[in-house]
């Protein structure tokens, strides 16, 4: 009795380590790809995605333009942990079971506007997103531009950044410095920033005002 | 060719020296080039309106002289526009806006006009060169109305050298003369049974042969007597004195502080914010 | 030396000048002193070089027209061959037929401030000189007016001024007043005597008529084929009237009449230059008067045909700028009628004419133009060309082709007919208009006369009943429009209807079998042309005068003389049967 008890378990342990293990999960004809999005649904580009099982590291890879990891893997469970600018953006078990199986990064948008008194749009401005936790510049640009529109007149800058906590500096004739906490899309407002394209612009925009009531003061006199 | 011609009256716009006019010519001009949409062009069609209102220019009288700027902009605009079809013709705008095809006209391989779509971005483009034309020619037509053709060319005095603006003078003093004069050959050649009004391009050109030759007798008759009266009057012997003072009075200062500061301020979004960028 | 300068500013010594290309010379072998102060009329027949010395006189030969120059030429003591042209502008202005050609800029004030501001003198000087130009011309009132918009005598008083703010002491001026109406003639004329007396200037002018030489001269230079022929004192020059009529000038009709009763003895002394001489001693004569002239029917008119050969029905016209050119025109011409269209420029003359002519076509439904039973409403050219043909004023903007013979052809070919017949008619026009020996000639190198007599040649080759003639005499000597106006008479003659517009009252009176005067677009007289003279006072409201020898008859009609007399006949038999009876 005792015979057919350990051949049984056996047996059973025999299956349990077959169901798990690469080799029994390696099915030619049923691999799964991996596709990194962030939270507006648009890929997630060079992430370093890690593809592990109980802490061993199967697959390590990087996401290409289009969001996906190049080598599909094969059907199963994994722990997935992806990683972007040094900071985890997911880690998470998956059951890779559908043909394309989407990791929703934690990657969010910034969009950091820069108005002078909030009218006045300032576009010559130098732009420094730092990570606080690691003191790191992730991000930095020296010109905002004004999104096309018919009615927008505001100069801004985007980019995505994983969550997290950031400071964010505006230089230009002065500068501004802000905080913010990345766990969603997100926008930053600085208004007291001035530039020397502000200053001509408010320049030209009194002298075209005070010009024309002085104009139309004379003529009716 | 002046499409309005000068009307003596006493507006606001009638009273500016002429440099002051010429530098809001100047400027609608530079305005109505720079722009590949709409909008800002707006804002300058609102503020030639204004100009408009205060000389008090017959409209329908200029609509009715410049119909044909107006009818051939609009149409050789949004002929043009068809073209724009691709993202590598756009600026500012997304591509997936612009290029947004509304209507197709001809399809893709289509011999010698190619592919060609009624676009957003097109549909703006095409609009944008008919208010350019538009608004140039409307502020040419309020500067004649509201300046004697003798300021103008004054002005041009002080920009071109002395003889470079004599030419010009004398060509819009002596247009008029020369037509009359041309008009009386054609009515002459008419009374003798000459018709110009062939459809056969070959009958026209020679039929228009016959008046040719009188009609460059009398101009060269003209140039020649006149330039015997300009030669007997010192003409380019000396530095001529001016006698024309054009000198600007405060309203005419301001006013062109306005139309500079306007003109500087629009050009200025177009180069710093993009504003107007297609 | 310099005394002789201070009393003759204009010398010229045995001078010669030959047009380069020619081989005829234009002036031969000339000797002339003109006084300072004088005002000298030059005149002579189209051709005779009158022209060519006025402008060797002022310089334009040898600086700007060139040809081979002979003699000498002083002006205010300069060689005009060692000055340069506006330098001689200083001291002797010249003033061309055409003043289109002499104004250069858009306002009056300016075109006068042309010559001096080119000196380069001080503001003060120029503003001075533009003052005293505008004054003497009279153009005060007009100085900020654009000159495309001035009158015919106001254009020519435009080129004076403009002449004149170069202050020259010496004006010479190639015929002022060919081109005028009869106002801007008066008015030039006034202009150049006003000049003369308050401003000491020297006039020199060249001109067909002796009547405006005593109106205004001093002095009488003729010429003939280039030669001075006779010089001296207007009076004792016009004392020779047969051989200045012989030389082709036309010479006053009080002076022809006045010569002719001196031929018969009932003249004695000088023969009167102007009309009021004429009246004086004319009045002196009648003193012994017999008996009292008949007096003929002033409103005699020659019967008409029922249906006219033109229609004109509630013709009205206004140009864009709101001038009424023509107001409600109701009009008919007869065939075979000569008639004379007269009145001021700007009347309407020449719009009604175009009309008539197919150049215009009515736009209200209610206007009615019929020529010879073809409605022009909606008339081919082609049509109406062959009802009506119109020779315009000036020949040269109607010459079109190199010779006389492809000129003639051009209507019939325009017409599309066969060749040979074009060859036909064309040797018949130019018989008739006496043209053969000039069959090949180049156009552009014809007098004036004949160029005219080519563009008539060319209207009535293709054969229209009615011939419309606008101003044919304009810068015409005597001879040649007394020509022109004969061979109009012989085609009225031969069965066509002649429609004339001019300011020669003479030809009027002599030529045409009804007169239609017209002011501001109306015709305000309609008849013989004894009868529209017989009508000073409306005559005058339209600056046109009858002819001088109608003008004696009134001022002598309470002395019994016919005040409706049109020629010198008539008035010299009148006076004849008043003195002889006979």
């Amino acid at each position: 009795m005792e015979c057919y008890r350990i051949l049984i378990q056996l047996l059973l342990l025999s299956l349990a380590i077959a169901t798990v293990h690469p080799i029994y999960t390696e099915s030619k004809d049923k691999l799964i790809s991996i596709l990194c999005i962030d939270s507006v649904g648009e890929p997630v580009v060079n992430a370093i995605v890690k593809i592990g099982r109980e802490g061993e590291i199967l697959y390590t890879g990087v996401t290409n333009s289009s969001g996906f990891l190049p080598k599909p893997i094969p059907r199963g469970i994994y722990h997935i942990e992806v990683e972007s600018r040094n900071r985890t953006i997911y880690s998470g078990m998956v059951y890779a079971q559908d043909d394309i199986v989407k990791i929703l990064c934690e990657v969010y948008k910034l969009t950091i506007i820069v108005n002078y008194l909030d009218i006045i749009p300032i576009v010559n401005a130098k732009i420094t997103i730092i990570d606080t936790e690691y003191g790191r510049i992730v991000y930095s640009v020296d010109k905002l531009r004004i999104p096309y529109g018919f009615y927008i007149f505001s100069a801004e800058i985007s980019t995505k950044l994983p969550k997290g906590v950031y400071e964010v500096v505006v230089e230009s004739l002065n500068s501004e410095i802000g905080r913010v906490a990345l766990t969603d899309n997100s926008t930053i407002r600085f208004t007291n920033v001035v530039s020397l394209d502000s200053i001509l612009f408010i320049a030209l925009l009194i002298s075209t005002i005070i010009s024309l009531i002085l104009f139309i003061l004379t003529i009716r006199r | 060719m002046v499409l309005l011609e000068y009307e003596a009256k006493d507006t606001v716009i009638h009273r500016l020296n002429p440099i002051a006019k010429a530098v809001w010519f100047a400027c609608c001009t530079i305005l109505s080039t720079l722009y590949l949409e709409p909008q800002p062009l707006i804002i300058l069609a609102a503020q030639i309106a204004m100009i408009g209102y205060l000389s008090k220019v017959p409209w329908s009288k200029l609509i009715s002289r410049a119909w044909w700027a107006y009818i051939g902009s609009l149409l050789g605009g949004y002929t043009v526009s068809l073209w724009i079809t691709s993202p590598e013709q756009l600026w500012r705008i997304p591509p997936e806006y612009g290029c947004k095809v509304l209507l197709e006209v001809t399809p893709k391989g289509t011999p010698i006009i190619g592919y060609t779509a009624i676009t957003y971005a097109g549909l703006l483009w095409g609009t944008t060169v008919t208010m350019k034309i538009a608004l140039a020619v409307t502020a040419a037509c309020i500067l004649t109305y509201t300046t004697p053709i003798s300021d103008i060319v004054s002005i041009l005095g002080r920009i071109l050298p002395y003889k470079a603006s004599f030419i010009v003078m004398t060509g819009v003093r002596f247009y008029p003369v020369l037509l009359e004069r041309i008009q009386g050959i054609v009515d002459a050649a008419r009374s003798r049974g000459w018709e110009s009004s062939y459809r056969n391009p070959v009958k026209k050109v020679r039929s228009l042969y016959t008046i040719v030759f009188p009609s460059i007798r009398e101009a060269i008759l003209l140039s020649e007597r006149m330039s015997l009266s300009i030669e007997s009057r010192a003409f380019g012997v000396k530095k001529p004195t001016p006698i024309k003072t054009l000198a600007l009075d405060r309203s005419d200062i301001l006013f062109i502080t306005f139309i500079s500061s306007f003109t500087g301020l629009l050009a200025y979004m177009w180069s710093v914010y993009g504003f107007g960028m297609l | 030396m310099e005394s002789m300068y201070r009393d003759y500013p204009v010398i010229l010594e045995d001078v010669s000048f030959t047009y380069e290309g020619s081989d005829k010379p234009a002036l031969k072998d000339i000797d002339l002193r003109i006084r300072r102060g004088e005002v000298t009329a030059i005149l002579g027949r189209t051709g005779s070089g009158k022209t060519t010395l006025i402008y060797v006189m002022g310089g334009v030969i040898p600086n700007y027209v060139k040809g081979r120059l002979r003699g000498c030429i002083l002006v205010e003591g300069l060689d005009t061959r060692e000055h340069p042209l506006y330098e001689l502008a200083m001291h002797i202005g010249v003033v061309m037929d055409d003043p289109e050609a002499h104004i250069v800029s858009f306002t009056v004030w300016e075109d006068a401030a042309f010559g001096p501001s080119n000196l380069g003198l001080p503001k003060d000087e120029v503003m001075k000189r533009i003052e005293f130009a505008l004054d003497a011309t009279r153009l005060g009132a007009l100085r900020y007016r654009n000159p495309y918009n001035l009158s015919g005598g106001e254009k020519q008083s435009l080129a004076i001024a403009g002449v004149l703010s170069m202050m020259p002491n010496i004006i010479a001026l190639d015929e002022p007043t060919s081109m005028l109406d009869p106002l801007g003639s008066m008015r030039v004329l006034s202009i150049l005597k006003d000049l003369n007396k308050r401003y000491g200037i020297t006039i020199i002018l060249s001109s067909f008529d002796a009547e405006e030489a005593v109106e205004l001269a001093d002095r009488i230079i003729v010429l003939d084929k280039g030669e001075v022929v006779m010089d001296g004192d207007t009076r004792d020059i016009l004392q020779e009237a047969d051989i200045l009529e012989k030389i082709g000038i036309r010479i006053p009709d009080v002076s022809k009449l006045t010569m002719k009763l001196k031929m018969d003895n009932l003249w004695s002394g000088d023969i009167a230059i102007n009309i009021d001489e004429a009246f004086k001693r004319i009045v002196d004569i009648l003193r012994d008067r017999r008996e009292t002239p008949p007096r003929p029917n002033p409103y005699k008119e020659i019967e008409k045909p029922r249906e006219p050969i033109v229609k004109v029905r509630r013709l009205s016209h206004t140009y864009p700028g709101g001038v009424k050119a023509l107001q409600d025109i109701n009009l008919d011409i007869y065939n075979g009628e000569f008639v004379a269209l007269i009145g001021q420029n700007g009347s309407g003359k020449t719009t009604l004419a175009k009309y008539l002519c197919g150049l215009l076509k009515p736009r209200d439904r209610y206007t009615e133009i019929i020529v010879d039973g073809l409605d022009l409403r909606n008339a081919r050219m082609k049509d109406i060309v062959k009802k009506i043909g119109y020779v315009f004023q000036i020949p040269e903007q109607q010459l079109f082709f190199t010779t006389v013979k492809e000129e003639i052809g051009f209507g019939l070919r325009n017409l599309g007919l066969p060749e040979d017949y074009i060859e036909d008619r064309v040797e018949e026009i130019m018989r008739i208009l006496e043209l053969e020996a000039y069959r090949d000639s180049v156009t552009s190198s014809l007098d004036r006369g004949r160029k005219f007599r080519v563009v008539l040649g060319s209207v009535i080759a293709m054969d229209p009943k009615i011939i419309v003639v606008d101003e044919p005499t304009t810068g015409q000597d005597w001879i040649e429009s007394t020509y022109i106006c004969r061979l109009l008479d012989d085609l009225r003659r031969r069965g066509k209807t002649i429609i004339m517009i001019t300011h020669e009252m003479e030809l009027v009176a002599r030529f045409a079998t009804r007169v239609i005067v017209m002011r501001e677009g109306r015709v305000i007289l309609d008849g013989t042309p004894r009868y529209v003279f017989s009508k000073p006072e409306i005559l005058r409201s339209t600056w046109v005068q009858p002819p001088q020898i109608t003008r004696l008859s009134q001022m002598l009609s309470e002395y019994g003389i016919p005040g409706d007399t049109l020629s010198i006949e008539e008035m010299y038999s009148y006076i004849v049967h008043m003195l002889r009876g006979v």
